[in-house]
């Protein structure tokens, strides 16, 4: 069942989705969010003129130098689109980078589904603390070889 | 800029990603009138995204970015 597809046309509606990612995010134990740094929101957040849901949540542990990025996406009837695919990516530089940020990027058109499966990504990444190997056992993640290669846990 | 980043892909994957170029370039029009808009952001298109994984991202670190005459 989709969750609110007038997100974008409708600014409650729109409020309500965003609330519903923050609420998937506050069912990870606090103390995990706590022990690991994690803050939210990461990213700046667009004024109403312009937000795309793209993203629509993004959250950030700078001690552990990973991030989620999280994009809801409209339906659209383009047959090369997905309605859930998540990937790993690097803010602020490449993966070899020491500086760089690696986020998991989740883009969803939103689901009771994708939901449930966005919020097990969300999850797996923040307690695998700095490893960027647990989404890997979901079918639809990337993670670039260079990524495993470069990625290392914080002293 | 986005249009220089296109000219470089060859003419195959541009069509890969015309949906994503138009979507990134739609949003920067609109980031332009609204008087830009600050980093850290970043996006990536387009949205929903391709199930082989081809997009193109927008990131900005700091700064005022997408202002008019920029």
């Amino acid at each position: 069942m989709r969750l609110f597809p007038r997100f974008l046309e409708d600014d409650s509606e729109y409020v309500r989705a965003s609330n519903h990612w923050k609420h998937l995010w506050h069912r990870i134990p606090k103390d995990v969010r706590l022990a690991y740094r994690w803050q939210h929101p990461w990213l700046e957040e667009e004024p109403p003129g312009i937000r795309d849901g793209n993203p629509i949540f993004t959250a950030v542990t700078p001690e552990f130098r990973k991030a989620i990025r999280i994009i809801q996406a409209p339906t659209t009837y383009d047959p090369h689109s997905v309605d859930f695919f998540a990937w790993i990516d690097t803010f602020g530089g490449d993966f070899d980078d020491p500086a760089a940020i690696i986020e998991l990027v989740i883009s969803c058109v939103l689901t009771t589904v994708t939901s449930t499966h966005a919020f097990g990504l969300m999850e797996a990444w923040v307690l695998s603390a700095a490893s960027v190997e647990i989404p890997i056992l979901f079918p639809e993640a990337f993670i670039p070889e260079d990524a495993r290669a470069a990625w290392s846990v914080p002293a | 800029m986005l249009d220089a980043l296109r000219n470089l892909l060859s003419p195959l994957e541009q069509a890969h990603r015309q949906l994503a170029f138009y979507q990134a370039h739609f949003f920067i029009t609109r980031a332009a009138q609204g008087g830009g808009v600050r980093g850290f952001l970043k996006k990536s298109y387009p949205a929903p995204a391709r199930a082989d994984g081809r997009r193109v991202d927008i990131e900005v670190l700091k700064g005022l970015a997408f202002v008019n005459g920029s």
